[in-house]
């Protein structure tokens, strides 16, 4: 199977993107970018009991196109809208940076960025 | 009721913990950390309106325990079972990004957290339902937000109704893109604070 480098190309590729939208100023946490809930009712159930806690954003490959999805929280420090469109801007540049260094065939599709939850200074 | 109302779900569960287990989870001050409760944005919703209901309600509840202990029980549960319902993402709200590539939301479920929260932590109300009305995932559409809540007894509801809806403006005005159309209040309950 030639699936197997890929699988792990893209995890590494997302341990990056976690860690790069982590460092990311207004964002408390990453999470899986599809609820669990909804995720519990197909296939990717199983996908995610493997998930590591620092691999958390989605990269999909399907007929020569690419989409990244991630979900976050966002803390009150700044404006949510500009927490999310600075990790936005970080996930497309990043990969573009990649693409240019030859790391990756093209740059991505469509990047989705969902803030899940704004958390204040006074939540618990 | 909104397009979203319909589409929820009708389980007891917050992505596979009940309120009870969540209240639980509080009551032990979130330790041992749980994993499956923590990397969940729905169970952090719901343990932060637990959190504030608690705060909230106590001096409320021992106030009303002595004249009414059922219908304390009923308030409490009632809100309870809101804070379940609005924790579960619903629709997307856009955030506008000039890059059609990029594509930026943020759920129906941290918007009315959000509303929660300016109206729990105002003072003298105790936040009920948020309903957030019209079209929000299609950017631009002016929306109608109600809420309801209880008021401490002794404030000036048309005071206290205006207040609130300047947090919520200012909430909602800051962490997203939602053009207001109105905000409506009502107070569905007084409680002793």
């Amino acid at each position: 199977m030639t699936e197997e480098p890929r699988v792990h190309d893209d995890q590494e590729l997302s341990r990056r993107l976690t860690a790069l939208i982590r460092s990311t100023p207004g964002v408390d946490e990453v999470y899986p970018a599809q609820p669990i809930l909804e995720a519990a009712a197909d296939a990717v159930a199983v996908k995610l009991a493997l998930r590591q806690p620092d691999v958390l954003v989605d990269i999909d490959r399907d007929h020569g196109s690419m989409t990244v999805t991630a979900g976050i929280a966002a803390n009150d420090t700044r404006p949510a809208p500009d927490t999310v469109r600075e990790v936005g801007e970080r996930i497309r540049d990043a990969l573009a940076q990649r693409h240019a260094d030859g790391a990756e065939a093209r740059e991505p599709d469509l990047i989705t960025v969902t803030i899940r939850l704004v958390e204040g200074l006074d939540a618990s | 009721m909104t397009n979203d109302d319909a589409a929820m779900p009708e389980d007891d569960l917050v992505d596979g913990h009940t309120m009870e287990e969540l209240g639980a989870y509080l009551d032990r001050d979130r330790t041992p950390r749980d994993p499956s409760i923590e990397g969940s944005p729905a169970c952090r919703l719901a343990l932060s309106g637990m959190q504030r209901l608690r705060e909230l309600s106590w001096d409320a509840m021992q106030h009303r325990a002595e004249d009414d202990p059922d219908r304390d029980s009923a308030w409490i549960s009632g809100l309870l079972d809101t804070i379940r319902n609005e924790v579960r993402s619903g629709r997307d709200v856009p955030v506008d990004h000039p890059d059609p590539r990029l594509r930026l939301t943020m759920t129906e479920a941290s918007v009315r957290g959000l509303v929660r929260r300016a109206g729990d932590t105002m003072g003298g109300v105790v936040m009920g339902r948020c309903t957030l009305h019209g079209d929000v995932t299609e950017p631009g559409t002016p929306i109608r937000v109600e809420v309801t809540a209880s008021i401490a007894y002794g404030l000036a509801a048309d005071v206290t109704a205006d207040r609130l809806r300047a947090r919520i403006a200012e909430v909602l005005g800051r962490h997203s893109e939602i053009v207001i159309d109105r905000i409506d209040v009502v107070f569905d309950d007084v409680h002793v604070p």
